[in-house]
């Protein structure tokens, strides 16, 4: 009975965690990448440690536009990025003539220019992507699983992805393309928990060994716990390792991946699970398909 | 379905696992070596480039320090190729060619290839190494947009332009043709002229497919494209853009260029490891295009254009041209007897057919040679604008040969025969995305990344060890092929190419495709908990899991397939790897290491698992 209270509390945990995703998306906003905004970004190197104030006031004197500046955690290598009215050649012309000033100097690397208008259409196309994958699973689910099993796990998908988008909005990590790679990455991959618990609940659904289902649905999320902890763990190692070294060019990537991983393991327990039930699941909804008992037992 | 006593495999699925095994495996091989650059010249023996090339001298006496291979192939009867490759990744063999080309540009071919660095034997094989995307290998991205709405305007142009004449030539005064409003031509005339002009409208919309006849109040009509047509004449700009696009990179003499569509308008162009930009982006983004016309006078028809010139004042041109650059199959630039640079050109069958009628018909008259250029305004919107750079007289006929003669400089000459060898553009373009990536990010890029591979690797096999013990084992002697494989699979597939984001996925993929075995692994456990013996254990496990296996991997297929469809850069490349990790480890996970199980035995294999708790 302890299993099934803790998995309420969760149900209920969950909600408020939506329900903080939902306000950070709405009060603050994503920090979109350059991709998504267009603009036009170059990536120096400063010959001496500089404060970011200093850095700030001083390219406020020439340049009049917005600009924004980010810096690694050496305060050597920065990265300015404007609007797309300018052009790569001004922006790096403006950054020497900025340094030539100064007793310090700079040193030019990438740069990267990005019409605002492909942003636009890449946000609709990624939005586009999200909700189609969305509903290609749906479909899927609901062919293999009763509806209150299938929309469980929908929902749980659903959990996942606003959840990562709240971290990002609440903490304003830049979200970029590779982001977008890695929120479709966690919707395979939520579902995947899912239906692993899923398929149990319905196997010991057709056995009809229990009476109760809450008591049903621990036993499955038992069977499967040692599973779900092992395979967890193997991909957030690995997503780890991606953070550890690659992690200048793919940590918001990493980081999506990871957030969403433990909340993918988390929802496929206390949402994909434990939602049926309050959805008011027979016990013996598989009972009614001759067909499925019958391939059951030929094993 | 058949009572399976045995975890054994047919001979037949173990024939097909075998030699799916060997084909990954075997493709995969040459990925561990790498590329490397080679200059090919071809048509030219050594010695002989040698005395035509300084820096060809230069490179072969240089041949031992800077650790080349040379090697010489006798294609046909006097006919040899001459091959250097650059064993040693650090030399700048990108400059080398660009010297040798510049070189012996009037004898010789001289391309730049990347080829494998694999043993030769492997070459037998067919097998290449992975393709490297541009954060991998460094290299320049473009995005141009086609700006198919200034090539329509355009069209529309020359179709006011004839219905002018027409109305004309038929006396129907005080009628207006105009074509201000971008999507249509307007005609206005007063209504007791309807009668007549409506059958002359009709006809002359009949000359041209998908145009037609729209009246919106009486007095005034407009002549435009169905949507179908609108939609066909975009899709050819795009696509013709797209071949002219590929051959100007390989005018360059880059042959790993990328040139894409991307969605409706745009093209993406990817030249990995290309150092001298400027040429790249000028030819790119050229916007010129030739054109031979006659003058206004001597035409049979009586659209006419007027172009003002520097140099030949105002002229009155027939607004058909004779061809176009599009007819003219090749061009080289040369000099004429006094050393003024000029262009030799070659025309196809259909050119050819045309300038030799036309100059049979025209000896003594005049052919303006029109040059075009899009061009844009403060205001970024492409304009055309015409300059007469040459005008003739046809001195006999003439057949697919011949030259456009006094051109200003050498560099003009040469970049007007690229371009005309490469194909002018119908509709103009314009860069709207950019990227540079310095070679030497591009190291680290791949350093990073396998770091990354080699730490999610031995972590996840010492996990699984921890774990499961003897049956870790296989699992990870599975997930070693199963990288094996993918490495292999993405080899062969000619599209993939390996990027950063991908080689995340390959990580990524790491620690989920050990997920089927532990599905499994946790089956057989459960079942040797329920009392059943080892080997009975195994098999009911492998059976078991296998639903399960399917749904979980089916749906993250799914995903990965969402993503490759609408994905570009880093979405697309860990796409790639994804949804062919997932192919690769339902094949290792499953059909594997149940085979590789099958024969060691089932104790053996079940000893210490902890599930004899």
């Amino acid at each position: 009975m302890i299993m099934t209270k803790i998995r309420r509390f969760g149900l209920v945990l969950a909600c408020v965690a939506m329900i903080w995703s939902l306000a950070g998306l709405f009060h603050k906003g994503l920090n979109y990448g350059i991709e998504f905004t267009g603009g036009v970004v170059t990536e120096f190197s400063s010959s001496m440690s500089l404060t970011q104030t200093t850095l700030l006031d001083l390219f406020s004197q020439h340049i009049k536009g917005e600009f924004k500046l980010n810096s690694s955690q050496d305060r050597l290598s920065w990265t300015i990025r404007q609007n797309d009215h300018t052009s790569i050649a001004e922006q790096r012309e403006l950054l020497l003539k900025v340094a030539s000033e100064q007793v310090w100097s700079i040193n030019l690397q990438e740069s990267v220019f990005m019409g605002s208008q492909i942003g636009q259409e890449l946000i609709e196309k990624g939005g586009l992507a999200l909700l189609v994958s969305a509903l290609c699973m749906m479909a899927y689910v609901t062919l293999r699983f009763e509806w209150r099993l299938a929309s469980s796990a929908i929902i749980a998908l659903c959990h996942d992805v606003i959840l990562v988008l709240g971290c990002f909005a609440w903490f304003q990590v830049r979200f970029d393309l590779a982001v977008l790679a890695g929120l479709l990455a966690i919707m395979g991959y939520s579902l995947n928990d899912s239906i692993i618990v899923g398929d149990r609940i319905r196997e010991l659904m057709l056995s009809e060994r229990y009476k109760c289902l809450n008591e049903l649905v621990n036993q499955a999320i038992g069977s499967t716990f040692r599973r779900t902890l092992i395979t967890s763990g193997t991909t957030l190692t690995t997503i780890t390792a991606i953070g550890l070294m690659a992690g200048d060019v793919l940590g918001e990537f990493a980081l999506s991946l990871a957030i969403g991983v433990i909340m993918g393991t988390f929802s496929s327990i206390f949402i994909a699970a434990t939602l049926p039930v309050v959805f008011g699941l027979p016990i013996d909804a598989y009972k009614i398909e001759p067909e499925k008992i019958e391939d059951e037992y030929k094993v | 379905m058949k009572k399976q006593t045995s975890l054994m495999p047919s001979v037949g699925q173990r024939f097909i696992i075998l030699s799916a095994l060997m084909l990954l495996v075997s493709n995969s091989l040459p990925s561990f070596w790498g590329h490397q650059d080679q200059i090919v010249v071809s048509g030219l023996s050594a010695s002989l480039a040698r005395e035509k090339s300084p820096t060809t001298n230069e490179l072969l006496q240089q041949a031992d320090d800077l650790n080349l291979i040379i090697s010489e192939q006798v294609i046909a009867k006097g006919h040899t190729n001459l091959t250097v490759r650059f064993t040693d990744t650090d030399i700048d063999a990108q400059a080398f060619h660009s010297a040798i080309q510049s070189e012996l540009e009037e004898s010789a071919e001289v391309k730049l290839n990347n080829v494998s660095s694999a043993p030769q034997w492997f070459n037998h094989l067919s097998a290449q190494p992975i393709k490297l995307g541009l954060d991998l290998s460094g290299g320049a991205l473009f995005v141009l947009e086609v700006d198919t709405q200034v090539a329509m305007n355009e069209r529309l142009g020359h179709v006011a332009k004839a219905l002018k004449a027409v109305v004309r030539q038929s006396k129907l005064s005080g009628t207006r043709v105009d074509n201000r409003n971008s999507s249509q031509v307007t005609v206005s005339y007063s209504e007791s002229r309807h009668a007549q002009l409506h059958p002359t409208l009709k006809d002359f919309v009949a000359q041209y497919d998908g145009l037609y006849v729209n009246k919106v109040r009486n007095g005034h009509s407009t002549l435009q494209y169905t949507i179908e047509k609108q939609k066909e004449l975009t899709n050819q700009y795009v696509e013709q853009a797209l071949v002219t696009m590929r051959s100007r990179i390989e005018q360059l003499g880059i042959t790993e260029g990328v040139v894409q569509r991307q969605g409706q308008a745009r093209i993406r162009i990817e030249i990995p490891g290309i150092k001298d930009l400027q040429q790249a982006e000028r030819l790119i983004g050229a916007t010129a295009g030739l054109a031979f016309h006659q003058f206004a006078e001597f035409s049979k028809e009586s659209a006419s254009i007027r172009i003002v010139g520097q140099h030949y004042g105002s002229l009155k041109l027939a607004a058909k041209p004779i061809f176009t650059g599009n007819n003219i199959s090749d061009a080289q630039m040369g000099r004429d007897e006094s050393g003024i640079p000029l262009v030799n050109l070659v025309l196809d069958s259909k050119g050819g057919e045309k300038m030799s009628s036309f100059s049979k018909e025209n000896v003594g008259n005049p052919m303006v040679t029109l040059f075009s250029e899009y061009q844009a305004d403060e205001h970024g919107n492409m304009h055309k604008a015409e300059r007469i750079i040459n005008v003739a007289t046809i001195q006999t006929q003439l057949g697919n040969r011949f030259s456009i003669t006094q051109m200003n400089s050498i560099s003009e000459a040469r970049e007007l025969a690229m371009l005309l060898r490469a194909g002018s553009l119908d509709a103009p373009v314009r860069i709207v995305q950019k990227r540079i990536i310095n070679a030497s990010l591009g190291e680290q890029n791949v350093k990073n990344g396998m770091l990354a591979l080699a730490l999610g690797l031995v972590l996840t096999m010492i996990f699984m060890v921890v774990f499961y013990r003897r049956l870790g084992l296989i699992a990870n002697l599975a997930l070693l092929f199963n990288l094996a494989c993918l490495t292999g699979l993405m080899a062969l597939i000619p599209n993939a190419v390996l990027t950063l984001p991908g080689i995340a996925g390959l990580v990524l993929t790491v620690g989920m495709a050990v997920d089927t075995n532990v599905l499994i692994f946790e089956r057989i456990r459960q079942e040797q908990r329920k009392g059943a013996p080892a080997r009975i254990a195994m098999i009911l496990g492998y059976k078991h899991a296998w639903t399960t296996i399917l749904d979980a991997n089916l749906t993250t297929l799914i995903c990965a397939l969402v993503m490759l469809s609408i994905g570009y850069g880093p979405v697309k490349g860990f796409a790639i790897t994804l949804s062919l990790g997932i192919l690769t480890s339902v094949f290792t996970g499953v059909a594997l290491s149940r085979t590789l199980s099958a024969y060691l035995p089932a104790t053996w294999l079940l000893k210490s698992t902890g599930a004899q708790s």
